[in-house]
């Protein structure tokens, strides 16, 4: 889906029917219903944001794909161990283990997605509030 | 939210905001396919 996001962009096409043939093509589903919408059944928009998260902050189990910040990462570690303390979180103690004995707290680096339809950011989105970044080329901005 | 969110295919717990630190105020909306988990929540499809 990049792939196809990237051909778009670098060849500005903008007619939807154009693109949903560039999906099909990929073997994707179609990007847009017949009403131009996104095609509800099949995407969803979601907010990403890059975060640091401990074991604590997630629901069960590793997450598939990780990138942990291991004890080669001590300084990132004592960071997030001090942002913790910092955020009122009494004797957050993050722990590299005890040998065999293990009691590792794990520390993983990646991006959260928040599906932006259940969201307070989407509740904006949709309502038409959401903040929007004057460009050069937006009658509105200020030159 | 945050229970709703996913990380590397995990969802996050109630308490996720206050375990998690982020790097930077930047969010980017982006658009993806979507499959649906054990919970019936509508996930990312990598």
């Amino acid at each position: 889906m990049e792939e196809v996001e990237d051909w778009i962009r670098a060849n500005n096409i903008t007619d939807k029917n154009e693109i949903n043939n560039l999906y099909v093509n990929a073997s994707l589903p179609p990007k847009y219903n017949a009403k131009g919408e996104l095609n509800p059944r099949d995407y969803d928009t979601f907010a990403a944001i890059q975060v640091t998260v401990d074991d604590k902050a997630l629901k069960g189990g590793k997450p598939q794909f990780k990138d942990e910040v291991t004890e080669a990462d001590s300084q990132e570690r004592e960071l997030f161990e001090e942002t913790m303390l910092k955020n009122g979180i009494k004797d957050y103690n993050l722990s590299d283990g005890w040998g065999f004995f293990g009691g590792k707290d794990h520390l993983y680096k990646g991006t959260v997605f928040i599906p932006i339809r259940d969201s307070v950011v989407g509740s904006l989105v949709n309502s038409g509030q959401a903040p929007k970044i004057n460009l050069p080329s937006d009658a509105n901005s200020i030159n | 939210m945050w229970e709703k969110a996913t990380f590397g295919g995990t969802r996050f717990n109630g308490n996720g905001l206050s375990h998690a630190i982020l790097h930077s105020s930047d969010m980017a909306l982006v658009t993806l396919p979507v499959t649906t988990d054990s919970s019936g929540n509508r996930i990312p499809d990598f």
